[in-house]
């Protein structure tokens, strides 16, 4: 059964470098890549795809990642998605609210690949 | 002039002039009437004398020869001498020969003794009254007596008239006397009552009155002195009148001109008198609560305006030196900062008059900081993105380049200088972004604090942990830079109120200056206590910092040397942030150096309230918890609440609320007490107010907390200041409102029954669990490593205790980011 990871942000650069990042699962493991690049598009993709690790960008246009994560949370067959804030705020205000809404972790940028890789690892169990 | 009362002066003197002048007329008459009455009585003796010896003499033959007409005829002529009463002849056998009675001699007269001497004597005679009766022998008494009467009535009418006289004259004397006294009188007291009148006059402050007297004599003088004296104190008066006009016209300026400053001062004002009343409110008070212009003078605080200025108003009104401030909501969603004073009036024992609150708009400040807020956020926000991806494609770069590039060139000679090049390069560009990344969050972080927007978690802390924690953070600085870092800390540091992560972040910056500037000698790091402040210094023995750079090194984005020619080592937001860490705990640093030589930074942080240090001053030990008391505690359903106020009405309010939910309830009135009653009571709720004397509330919540005994008991605390959240696990502002306040107390009695739960992972035979009792209040579970996750999917909340020999084998990252999770590592060899 192969992992499912989710890259939703709307910067093309984040969404590649996080690709490029997480390219190197898939040479080890069986490991699935999907992209989106808004909040609306990402909630589509946890809704038919059942990813089992989300990384969420916070601020994106049409739905933010706070929406994302409450309406992720809220619905009883996603709950248990693991999803990772990733966002340029590193403000204590926000990190508070993205746990409370329930968000495994809280990434602020600029992520070091390493970090993303080893985090990626131990959330999914590889 | 007062009315006499009484007699007057005058009346006082004529009768006693009358008086005396009775009695000296009354003696003079007297004594002028006796003389007259003595003489005529010795007259009418020699005269009665003297006729009775001549008819004596002329009557010797006669009464010899018997002849009785004669002697009649004789006697009869003497009759007509005035005072003679009577005459008359008796013969040797005492019978009356003549006599001058008319019709008979009355007896008395026939008994008379005769002598032979002549006699007098003074008898009574009817029809006749008193006489002085003479008798002479008539030839030694052989022929005879003769005796002459003399009638005394004679001289006693001329005595009466004597005295009569007398006394009319002394009268009229006396009269004229008092008439020309009277008109003398009247002379000298028309001006005395001249001046009498003016001097009343002068009382009643008619200075219009005049006074002229002339007598030529002492009285024109002092009538003179008295006009003098009238004209100036009329003038006196006018001056004191002028002057005491100009003061209330300069005062009644100077009022309206404060007055009008206050009603013209943009911030509402606010002034309280000491009974909670409001005594001043100017417009932009009564605009910014949309009082309209109803009088609120006199009216309770609380009747007027909303509670939190109430609160300020109750809490400034106690006089507790110090400045209160608080958002405020006001009308038409506003936003307004109140400063609240105490008004004390004097130097030496300054008196309270009340207080004083000022309301500041700050709607646009609030709108301007959110703004600047959210700008700095964007740019932030906007510069970390590019960033990440320079960061990370550097990285990624890096990686494929050594995994998969390199190695393939790695035969090749003429690849090796460029792929070296190329290494070294990416190093580069990753070390400079990743210092961009810092100051990114450097510039965010100040900008954050100058904005007040970041968020404190004091609590009592010692310096000592601080500067521990700081070593092991910097360990990996140092020790790659081949240095010594010696720590120096006084023994009994007093514990410091404050931030821990951000004082560490202040002494992990010094370190790593210290560091970046020092070739080879050892860093000193000192704590030391006095006056009341912990100093710790971070000194190093590198290059030191020019004297001209030492005023600039805490400004922003300023580095020693010269930033063109030598490579800067760090974002210059360091030092800057480090001050603005320092000074919001209310201390200062400061840099001491000498070019060559190296330099001490040093930063002094104030000593907890109620804390005494190694240099002596009064200091609150929490007290211990009392040996067995022998109090039995009541094993009741009902919880019991412990009501911490140093206000005897407030806690006298408080019991009242929660007796009547049935609570039961105890007092104390100040935080040591509070302490030592939670300990013995182990009461289900305190509620602490903050200011009080003694230990004040957030030592004695520090002291509760720091005790297993009362650590768990929730505390609500009740202060005028709502930002006293951070000790207590709730706070109400006062005024205390009873529904909220009882809505509190239940809530926070009810979560009490949650208890805190443990997990160890380990077995309880193998680990030391001495102190674990503190954090645990719950059950105790003990798991192995590989349990953890199914326990935290079954829903335990609490404490996860690791052995330091586990560590390695949880995923402690992900542990330690699930909400209602707390991890503690224990020491190594804690569990064998």
């Amino acid at each position: 059964m192969a992992k499912k990871i989710l890259i939703v942000d709307d910067e093309v650069h984040i969404k590649m470098l996080l690709e490029q990042t997480l390219e190197e699962l898939e040479d080890e493991f069986e490991v699935v890549l999907y992209t989106a690049s808004d909040g609306e598009e990402g909630l589509e993709f946890i809704r038919s795809k059942r990813p089992d690790l989300v990384f969420l960008d916070i601020m994106m246009p049409k739905m933010n990642g706070y929406e994302v994560c409450r309406v992720v949370k809220d619905d009883e067959e996603l709950v248990d998605t693991k999803i990772i804030l990733l966002t340029a705020k590193g403000q204590e205000v926000d990190r508070k609210q993205g746990l409370e809404l329930g968000a495994m972790m809280y990434m602020t940028k600029p992520f070091d690949p390493d970090e993303i890789l080893r985090v990626s690892k131990e959330l999914l169990d590889l | 002039m007062a009315k006499v009362r009484g007699l007057s002066l005058f009346q006082k003197t004529g009768l006693l002039a009358f008086c005396l002048f009775g009695i000296i007329s009354a003696m003079a008459s007297g004594l002028a009437a006796w003389t007259l009455y003595n003489r005529m009585t010795e007259e009418y003796v020699s005269k009665g004398s003297a006729i009775a010896a001549s008819i004596a003499r002329g009557s010797q033959e006669i009464l010899l020869a018997r002849d009785v007409s004669t002697i009649q005829s004789m006697v009869d002529q003497y009759l007509d001498i005035e005072g003679v009463a009577y005459v008359f002849v008796v013969d040797a056998d005492r019978l009356v020969v003549s006599h001058t009675f008319v019709p008979e001699m009355p007896k008395p007269l026939v008994e008379l003794k005769q002598d032979k001497t002549s006699r007098v004597c003074q008898l009574e005679v009817e029809q006749i009254g008193q006489v002085i009766d003479i008798c002479k022998p008539v030839l030694a008494g052989v022929a005879g007596y003769v005796h002459v009467g003399m009638d005394k009535g004679v001289i006693m009418d001329y005595f009466w008239e004597a005295v009569i006289k007398m006394q009319t004259m002394l009268f009229i004397c006396f009269w004229a006397c008092v008439g020309i006294l009277y008109l003398v009188t009247r002379h000298i007291s028309r001006p005395l009552h001249q001046l009498t009148e003016h001097a009343r006059r002068l009382e009643a402050h008619d200075f219009s009155a005049t006074i002229d007297i002339r007598t030529n004599d002492e009285m024109e003088v002092l009538g003179r002195a008295m006009r003098s004296m009238g004209r100036e104190l009329a003038m006196l008066f006018s001056e004191m009148e002028s002057e005491v006009n100009k003061a209330s016209g300069e005062l009644r300026d100077h009022m309206a001109y404060l007055s009008s400053i206050i009603d013209n001062l943009v911030d509402g004002l606010l002034v309280v008198n000491p009974m909670g009343q409001i005594s001043v409110v100017n417009p932009a008070m009564r605009e910014f609560f949309d009082l309209g212009d109803e009088s609120v003078e006199r009216v309770p605080v609380g009747d007027v305006f909303p509670d939190e200025v109430a609160g300020l108003a109750a809490e400034v009104r106690q006089c507790a030196r110090g400045v209160l401030s608080a958002d405020i909501a006001l009308s038409r969603d506003r936003t307004g900062k109140a400063v609240a004073s105490p008004i004390l009036a004097g130097d030496a024992a300054p008196k309270c008059l009340g207080g004083v609150i000022l309301v500041r708009d700050i709607t646009r400040e609030k709108e301007l900081d959110r703004l600047k807020t959210d700008f700095i956020s964007t740019v932030s926000h906007e510069l970390r993105t590019p960033m990440t991806s320079v960061l990370g494609f550097s990285k990624i770069i890096r990686k494929k380049l050594e995994n998969s590039v390199f190695p393939s060139l790695a035969d090749s000679e003429e690849a090796a200088r460029p792929i070296a090049q190329v290494r070294n390069n990416l190093d580069i560009i990753v070390s400079e972004a990743e210092r961009l990344t810092d100051l990114i969050n450097d510039v965010l972080d100040i900008a954050r604090m100058e904005a007040g927007k970041v968020q404190w978690r004091d609590r009592r802390i010692s310096m000592a942990d601080v500067i521990a924690h700081s070593r092991n953070s910097t360990m990996g600085l140092w020790k790659n830079n081949r240095l010594a870092l010696e720590v120096d800390i006084q023994e009994n540091l007093p514990p410091v109120f404050g931030d821990f992560d951000r004082l560490v972040q202040v002494v992990v910056n010094l370190i790593s200056n210290a560091v970046k500037f020092t070739e080879t000698s050892p860093i000193v790091c000192r704590a030391r206590a006095g006056n009341g402040m912990v100093v710790v210094s971070v000194e190093d023995k590198g290059a030191g910092i020019r004297s001209q750079d030492l005023r600039h090194v805490f400004d922003k984005f300023k580095q020693a040397g010269d930033t063109l020619t030598s490579k800067p080592a760090g974002t210059g937001l360091g030092l800057p942030i480090c001050r603005q860490i320092v000074e919001r705990h209310g201390g200062s640093i400061w840099v001491e150096s000498k070019p060559g030589h190296g330099s001490t930074f040093t930063f002094s942080i104030p000593v907890a309230r109620g804390a005494k240090g190694a240099d002596g001053g009064p200091r609150f030990e929490c007290p211990e918890p009392e040996a067995d008391t022998g109090v039995q505690l009541e094993q009741l359903e009902a919880p019991l609440v412990l009501v911490v106020d140093d206000d005897p009405s407030l806690t006298n309010y408080l019991s009242q609320v929660f007796s009547d939910q049935g609570f039961r309830v105890k007092v104390a009135d100040n935080g040591h007490d509070a302490v030592v009653r939670a300990q013995v009571l182990k009461p289900d709720l305190i509620t602490m107010d903050i200011m009080m004397p003694g230990m004040d509330g957030n030592e004695a919540i520090g002291c509760l907390r720091s005790s297993p005994a009362t650590r768990d008991i929730p505390i609500l605390v009740l202060s005028a200041l709502t930002d006293e959240t951070e000790r207590g696990d709730m706070a109400l502002a006062k005024p205390v409102d009873e529904e909220s306040l009882v809505r509190s107390a239940k809530a926070l009695i009810g979560r009490r029954s949650v208890k805190t739960g443990c997990m160890l992972l380990g077995t309880p035979e193998k680990c030391d669990l001495d102190g674990l009792s503190v954090l645990c209040t719950g059950e105790m579970i003990f798991a192995g490593v590989e349990d953890v996750w199914d326990h935290l999917d079954q829903g335990f909340l609490g404490v996860v205790f690791i052995p330091a020999e586990e560590v390695e084998n949880v995923r402690l990252r992900q542990l330690i980011r699930v909400p209602g999770i707390s991890v503690v590592i224990l020491p190594v060899y804690s569990c064998q």
